[in-house]
Formats: C-alpha cells, sequence, structure tokens
C-alpha cells in the first residue's frame, strides 16, 4: 500500500517536472525565435545612378585622359586586394581593356571570389580572402595584401555594382553565393561597431523593405538607427576624412526614394546634415577647388583632430576632393552646393590627376577609384560606360 | 543568560548595520523618475528588462515619503531582518542561540565590511537569508512549500538574481537523493526527496508569477548569463591576493578544517549549493553575498559538534521544562526586548517613530558617490556624451538636471550593448585605445574616479586634447580643451 502511494506519488511528481521541462523547452523556442527576425535578401541590389550631366564639370576629353590614366593595371601577381577591390567598384564586372596590363571586370570579380582563381596570384603563404566563418561567408580585413581593407567593403563595392546574391562564390571549403557574405555581414553587424559604413551600404541595398530586426546583441537595428550612428560621430572621423560615411547617408536616400527605409523624421535629419556638411564645405574649398583634410572645419565640440596620411597632403587633398565630388554626384539637388563649387574642383582634381607619375597613381589607387568614378559621375555615366572595349588614348 | 548576550549582541548588530552609508548601486532606483533612453542614449534599441520592478516600487515610494534617508534605513532594516533569518537558521540545528548569534555577528560584520558589494541585491539577499532559513525547517509541512513559494514570487519581481534560489531547491532535491542513495549513513537531509520536490515545485509555481513568466529566465538569466552577462556586468574573478580572496581563502580553509575534526556532517542540499556558488565565486567574485549567508547555515552542524556547550548549564543542573519557564515570568523576554528597544532607539531608523535631528547627508551616503563631481556638472552642465564610471551613473543621473547624455549605469547595464562595455573596459585598460573609444562615442566630457581609474586620468592629463576643470578626493573632471576654451570656465575644486 505505502509502496503504491509513494510510486503514485513519483508519478505525479514526474508528470509536473515534465510538464514544466516542456514549457520552458518550449519558451527557449520561442525565444530563439523572436531572435531570429532577421529580414530577407533581395537578390537583384538596385543601381543607384548619378543625377547629373554637366560638361562644365569635366569635358569628354578631359574625362577620357583620367579614365584612362586610372585603368587597371593590376595584372601583376600578388596586387593589392585593396586596388583590385576599389577597381572592381569603379569599373564594375563588364569593364574590358585592350590593354594587356590591364585586368577586366569578370577577372577582378573571379579573383575576389572564387579561391582557385585567387590561388593562381596568391601563395599559399597568403591566407583565403573569403573563407567560411561562423554565420557564412567571412571576408579577410586589414592582413596584408590578400586582404580587404575594411569591414564590409566588399560586400558594399557588390552591391553597388549590381552583383546579384546568387552569384557563385568558392571557397576553400566549397562553392555557395554572395548571399552567405551578406549574411555573415548582417549577423556579425553591431551598430556600436568600429567600421560600420559599408555594412550599412550593403544592407541598403541587398535587403527586402524592412521595419528592423535584432542584433546578435539583442539589439533592435532600423536604418533610422543606422543613420543615427552615421551622424553621431564627428564628421572628419572615419574612413577617407569621414566621406564614405557621407557617401551611406546618400545612398540611403537616394535608395528610400524607391524603396522605404527610412522615416520622414530621419529623412529630414539626414538632409539637415548633408546640408550642413556641404555649406560647410562650401566654406572651406581652397581657392584652386580642392579641400584639405580639416574639410569640416570646427564643430560644436572644437576643431578637426585630423592627422596627415604617410603619403603626403597632396594625396589628402585627393582623397577628400574625389569623394566629396563622388557623393555629391548621387545627391538630390537640395544637397547641392552652387554648381561652381563642383567645376572648380572637378577641375582641380582633373589637373592633378593629369599631373599624377605613374608611381603616384599606384600608390593613390584606392582613393583615385573614387575621383575618377565621381568625375565619370558627373557626366551622368559609370566608367564602365564611358569606355568602349578598344578603350585607349 | 546566553539569551540575554545574544539579544545584546543582535542589539549591536542593530545599531552597526542602520549605520552603514547607502553605496551607491540602491540609489539606481532613484534613477526612475528619468526616462532611460533619453539619459543613457546608448541604450535605445534594446530590450528594457525590468527584473526588479517590485523593487523599484517599494524604493521609490520611500523615497518619495522620506527621502534618501529614508531608503537608506530601509536597506538597513533590510539586512537587519536578513541577519535575523540567518540566526534563525543558524540556531535551527543546535537550539544554542550563542553560537548562532556569533555566527550571525560574522555574516554581520562582513555584510558592514561589504556594505557597499552587498548594497545591489538587498533585496535579493533578504529573500536568500529567507529562503536558507525556510528550508531549515525540519517539519515537512505545507506552511513551508507556501513560504517557499511567497519567498520565490516576491524575489522574481524584486531582483535577477532568484535564479539562485531556484538553485539551492534544486540542490536539495540532488542532496536528499544522493543521501537516499547512500543509506549505510546517516541522512542529515532536513526533509524526505519527494517533499524536496514540493519545494522544488512551490518554488517554480512563485517563480512563474511575474509578468513575463518562463521569458524571465530564458532573457533575464539563461540567455543574458551565457551571451551578455559576463561583459555587460562586468564579472571579476576572484583574485585571491585581494581582501575578498583572502575572506574566500580563509572560508575554504575553515570549512575543510571543520569537516575534519568534526564529526557531524554538512546538510547535503547546502552542501551541494555551496560548492556551486564556492566555483561560481571564483568566476565572478559578485557571488560572495550568496555564497556568504550560506556557509554561515553550512557550517552550524560542524560547529555545534566541535565548540563546548558554553551556552548551557546542563551537566550542573536539569533543564527547567517549558511549562516552568512560561510558568515563572517574563524577565529575560521583557529585558531582551528592551535591548532590542534600545538598539532600535540608537538607530537613525527610529526617527521615523520619535522624531529627531535628521543626520547630514554626507553621513548617509557613502563616501564612493561623487558628490562633489555631482555638484559641479549640475552648476555647469556638459554639452554632449559623458564618459564616466559605470557605478556613478545612477547617482550623476540622480543629480544632474535638465538633458544630458550618460554612458552606462547599474540601472541601465542589462539594456546596454555588450560592444559598449568591452569598449568601456578598452577605454579603461592601459594604453591608448581610449582614444578611439572616445572618437567613437564621441566623449566631450569625462567623468573619472581618482581611484579606481588612475590609468586614464594620467593619459587624460597628459593629452592637450582634454583638460581638467574639476578635482576632489573621490573624482576629477575632464572637457575636451576646445569646449573649455570656448566658455573658459575656471578651474575649481570642492575645497574652493
Amino acid at each position: 500500500m505505502n509502496n503504491q502511494r509513494q510510486t503514485t506519488k513519483l508519478l505525479i511528481h514526474s508528470i509536473l517536472i515534465l510538464a514544466l521541462a516542456v514549457w520552458a523547452f518550449v519558451g527557449l523556442k520561442a525565444e530563439l525565435a523572436k531572435r531570429n527576425d532577421w529580414p530577407e535578401f533581395r537578390n537583384e541590389p538596385p543601381i543607384v545612378r548619378p543625377l547629373y550631366d554637366d560638361a562644365n564639370v569635366i569635358s569628354d576629353a578631359d574625362l577620357d585622359k583620367v579614365l584612362w590614366k586610372l585603368r587597371p593595371q593590376l595584372r601583376s601577381p600578388q596586387e593589392k586586394i585593396n586596388h583590385i577591390d576599389h577597381a572592381l567598384r569603379m569599373w564594375s564586372p563588364s569593364a574590358s581593356f585592350s590593354d594587356p596590363n590591364c585586368i577586366s571586370g569578370l577577372e577582378m570579380l573571379e579573383l575576389m571570389l572564387d579561391n582557385r582563381k585567387f590561388r593562381t596570384s596568391y601563395t599559399d603563404q597568403f591566407k583565403p580572402l573569403m573563407y567560411a566563418g561562423e554565420y557564412g561567408v567571412k571576408v579577410r580585413v586589414q592582413e596584408g595584401a590578400g586582404s580587404s581593407s575594411h569591414v564590409d567593403h566588399t560586400i558594399a563595392g557588390l552591391s553597388e555594382i549590381g552583383v546579384p546574391l546568387d552569384y557563385p562564390v568558392v571557397t576553400e571549403t566549397g562553392e555557395t553565393t554572395v548571399a552567405a557574405i551578406l549574411e555573415a555581414s548582417l549577423k556579425n553587424f553591431r551598430i556600436n561597431q568600429f567600421e560600420y559604413e559599408w555594412s550599412i551600404l550593403a544592407f541598403a541595398h541587398y535587403l527586402q523593405p524592412t521595419g528592423g530586426w535584432h542584433s546578435r546583441e539583442g539589439e533592435w537595428i532600423t536604418f533610422d538607427r543606422m543613420a543615427e550612428r552615421i551622424m553621431r560621430q564627428r564628421l572628419v572621423e572615419g574612413v577617407c576624412r569621414g566621406n564614405h560615411r557621407l557617401h551611406s547617408l546618400t545612398m540611403l536616400l537616394r535608395i528610400d526614394e524607391n524603396q522605404p527605409l527610412l522615416s520622414t523624421e530621419m529623412r529630414s535629419q539626414i538632409i539637415a546634415h548633408l546640408q550642413n556638411v556641404t555649406e560647410r564645405l562650401i566654406q572651406t574649398q581652397q581657392e584652386d577647388g580642392h579641400w584639405d583634410p580639416e574639410w569640416p572645419g570646427d564643430e560644436w565640440d572644437g576643431p578637426q583632430n585630423v592627422e596627415g596620411l604617410p603619403l603626403g597632403i597632396k594625396a589628402d587633398r585627393i582623397l577628400v576632393t574625389g569623394h566629396t565630388l563622388e557623393w555629391w554626384a548621387l545627391a538630390p539637388e537640395e544637397l547641392q552646393p552652387p554648381r561652381e563649387v563642383v567645376v572648380t574642383a572637378a577641375q582641380w582634381l582633373t589637373q592633378t590627376i593629369d599631373e599624377l607619375s605613374p608611381g603616384e597613381v599606384k600608390s593613390y589607387y584606392t582613393f583615385l577609384t573614387h575621383a575618377g568614378r565621381a568625375l565619370a559621375m558627373w557626366r551622368g555615366q559609370f566608367p564602365h560606360e564611358v569606355i568602349t572595349p578598344e578603350f585607349e588614348l | 543568560m546566553t539569551d540575554l548576550l545574544s539579544a545584546i549582541l543582535f542589539g549591536l548588530l542593530f545599531v552597526a548595520i542602520s549605520y552603514v552609508p547607502l553605496a551607491v548601486s540602491p540609489i539606481w532606483s532613484l534613477a526612475t523618475d528619468v526616462t532611460q533612453a533619453s539619459a543613457f542614449p546608448l541604450t535605445a534599441g534594446m530590450p528594457e528588462t525590468q527584473p526588479s520592478l517590485l523593487t523599484e516600487a517599494v524604493f521609490v515610494k520611500v523615497r518619495s515619503w522620506g527621502g534618501i534617508r529614508a531608503l537608506s534605513d530601509l536597506c538597513s532594516l533590510v539586512l537587519i531582518v536578513s541577519c535575523g533569518a540567518i540566526f534563525l537558521a543558524a540556531k535551527s540545528d543546535h537550539q544554542r542561540p550563542m553560537l548562532a548569534m556569533m555566527s550571525t555577528l560574522v555574516f554581520g560584520s562582513l555584510v558592514w565590511v561589504m556594505a557597499s558589494i552587498l548594497q545591489p541585491a538587498v533585496i535579493g539577499v533578504l529573500c536568500w537569508s529567507l529562503l536558507i532559513w525556510v528550508n531549515t525547517w525540519k517539519k515537512s509541512t505545507w506552511s513551508q512549500p507556501i513560504a517557499v513559494a511567497v519567498i520565490m514570487m516576491v524575489w522574481v519581481n524584486s531582483h535577477p538574481s532568484f535564479s539562485i534560489g531556484l538553485l539551492l531547491l534544486l540542490s536539495q532535491l540532488i542532496g536528499t537523493v544522493i543521501a537516499g542513495i547512500n543509506k549505510s549513513k546517516q541522512d542529515h537531509s532536513y526533509h524526505s526527496w519527494w517533499h524536496s520536490v514540493i519545494l522544488l515545485e512551490a518554488g517554480f509555481l512563485g517563480f512563474l508569477i511575474n509578468p513575463d513568466l518562463m521569458n524571465r529566465f530564458w532573457d533575464g538569466t539563461m540567455l543574458s548569463v551565457i551571451v551578455q552577462r559576463p561583459l555587460i556586468l562586468l564579472w571579476q574573478p576572484l583574485v585571491m591576493s585581494s581582501s575578498l580572496g583572502i575572506i574566500m581563502g580563509s572560508s575554504w580553509l575553515f570549512v575543510f578544517g571543520l569537516s575534519r575534526i568534526s564529526n557531524a556532517k554538512f546538510h547535503p542540499g547546502f552542501l551541494t549549493t555551496w560548492l556551486i556558488l564556492s566555483v561560481g565565486v571564483c568566476v565572478t567574485q559578485d557571488l560572495l553575498i550568496w555564497y556568504l549567508p550560506l556557509t554561515i547555515v553550512l557550517i552550524q552542524p560542524l560547529l555545534a559538534d566541535v565548540i563546548p556547550k558554553w551556552d548551557s548549564q546542563a551537566g550542573s543542573k536539569p533543564l527547567k521544562t517549558a511549562e516552568e519557564l512560561t510558568a515563572s515570568d517574563f524577565r529575560y523576554t521583557w529585558i531582551s526586548l528592551l535591548i532590542i528597544w534600545l538598539a532600535f532607539v540608537f538607530s537613525p531608523v527610529s526617527r521615523h517613530v520619535i522624531g529627531g535631528k535628521p543626520r547630514p547627508i554626507e553621513q548617509v551616503i557613502s563616501q564612493s558617490l561623487p558628490l562633489g563631481v555631482a555638484k559641479h556638472l549640475r552648476k555647469s552642465p556638459p554639452p554632449g556624451q559623458i564618459f564616466h564610471s559605470v557605478e556613478w551613473g545612477d547617482w550623476l543621473n540622480y543629480s544632474m538636471t535638465g538633458k544630458h547624455r550618460l554612458f552606462v549605469s547599474q540601472h541601465s547595464l542589462p539594456s546596454t550593448p555588450p560592444l559598449v562595455m568591452i569598449d568601456y573596459r578598452e577605454a579603461l585598460a592601459r594604453g591608448d585605445a581610449w582614444e578611439t573609444v572616445f572618437d567613437r562615442y564621441r566623449f566631450s566630457t569625462a567623468v573619472l574616479s581618482v581611484e579606481n581609474q588612475a590609468d586614464l586620468v594620467k593619459a587624460l592629463r597628459e593629452s592637450e586634447n582634454w583638460t581638467e576643470t574639476f578635482e576632489d578626493e573621490q573624482g576629477i573632471v575632464f572637457h575636451l580643451s576646445s569646449l573649455v576654451k570656448k566658455s573658459e570656465p575656471t578651474q575649481e575644486s570642492s575645497d574652493e
């Protein structure tokens, strides 16, 4: 009798504990599901085209000269991936050149995305550029010549030139697609991370309209919050004297015109921010048209704290002026300075590029690609649309 | 006589604890007047976890009634009641009040020594002490599971440490099962294994009475422990050479030594929890506040075995029967009550009943709080984001008026992205990493502790971009030099 009572007790309590365990398991599953609200991807990113075509900014002949000078003569083995990455963004996969020293757009794309091609140029002493990470394919960053220069620079570049997400990617562990790079970027993204401007650019291009998602830190991420993050820091901070952040904000505005990304309030805030930047640029433009690294002038918390580039002041000026013209070429009318500001800057840039030695072109190549792309866009075209297959001077 | 001596000691403990100054952390509840996201912009977008709703409601109510002094008194009373619960738990094993009182005094004096550490979890400590006490009830009646359920219900709504209570209940069960298997030895469990199951179920039931149900466990405990807590709660591993390390090391040696010389046995449930907490303390010394009261109760059977019965004259004459005691008079009871009343009168708590001059606020509040710094910032509120010690965030938020952008506080910790805390640590580490972090968050003011952040203080002093505008014994305020030049404030100090 006593034994039977004990067994009944045991049974009742076992059932209770089992019920609690099931409840706990269901709760955990629901909790995890809540944290897996990642946005959906869209295969074809939008191409954000330049808005202006002004021959006063640069003539056809000058543009040809600039683009010829900046053709991707990157066929040498173990060329810096950083250069290939930038050249691909400037020239896009459809560019090809008659110059045998030049590498075509498609070759650049394959070098970046196919580890077998990568290995033909980079010996085993280089770690692969693309590798399988926890959440997808990761791009190696700042680990020497065989790696990219900035977090998510590669995926952002691919998004801007319209590479679809189902484009194949080959790593040492097998074949996947560009979507795996985006997935890794998305799942590793944190709002306070050191470099974020390219991540945001890639998300704006590749994500389906979304109200937001939870990061792995549990933070609710929206494009409004990302825009806020970009505008939080001092203007000159960030790579290329803060210009990539301005570029990302401009792209958010442009993409938002066709696909809602931002709230009305945030859109107004971004416009006000960029108008303020334009005002500053008008004030700080030098007589000959260029800008110096301290281009924003004083902010409420004082003057900019700028250290010069190791490449010298000329490089710094090309960097700032080229990048500025690039985002202006994509920015809506309300963010534009008087056109003579653009014309003077473009003329200085064209002349300066023309005077560069081949060695300087090689050294400055990354930011020269921005300058070249900017000048082409002021003629309403991307560089690969300006040139023909037989492109030469 | 020993009862009287115990009452005197308890009275002394009462007075001593009531004078413990209010430390930083309980004041987080003062910050609830201010919208968190507006004062701590870095928490925007993070889920707002509120595992301390009940505590906050009580603290805010008490504060609105009697200000910070009343809040300080409440914290003291809560600690005194915790001591009382530990005393009862300790006494339950041997019915020797003097031994139990001496043990409670050790706990109480450690409360005194570590007041600033104990304070954040003051309600949690109370629940923990009560739960330990309830677990020592030897009669397996229904009042015990009801008490466990009520304690767990209060705990889960008062402080995120509630999972330690569940751990104790689970350990009790494991302990009784192990003791049941090992039947050759005497069973030292307080109750049978199935009663332990009932207690565990009652604990779970109490735990489930919260607005988030199971999510409170997953969200507030498991996931944050695994994913975030080590980062955001600034877990400090135990350093054996520190004072806490010495306390821990001594306690381990003491418990080990005691177990060798005593013939008595530990209660298996308490021993299991104690072992888990011992490991836990090595990972994060914050667990010490849960470890200490349990240790006090754990060692009672062994202490009773090895310490002579000085509080009993059993050998010389027979003990009085209960009838004899109650039939005689209530002398001891009245004298004990008088002692407790005297302790109450001499404690600041009595002001609310019998009136009297309130203590100066400087005595009520711990000197670890940045009073001078807060006063300075209130006088000239800095624009932009402020970098400050996490421990000071709530006090600054409470003290400063108007709009301000603070960094992280104890109150905002659970809603702070882990990366922000990594950056915080990075900034405080030796080297020049602080510059990158300061740029990233655009700090224009830095409020630093003279004692705890000496490296960063030195770095900012050496930097041309930063200018010191205030210094006292606790803290230093730096502003961006460009801002100082703009407003040209004069250097001041608390002495001026």
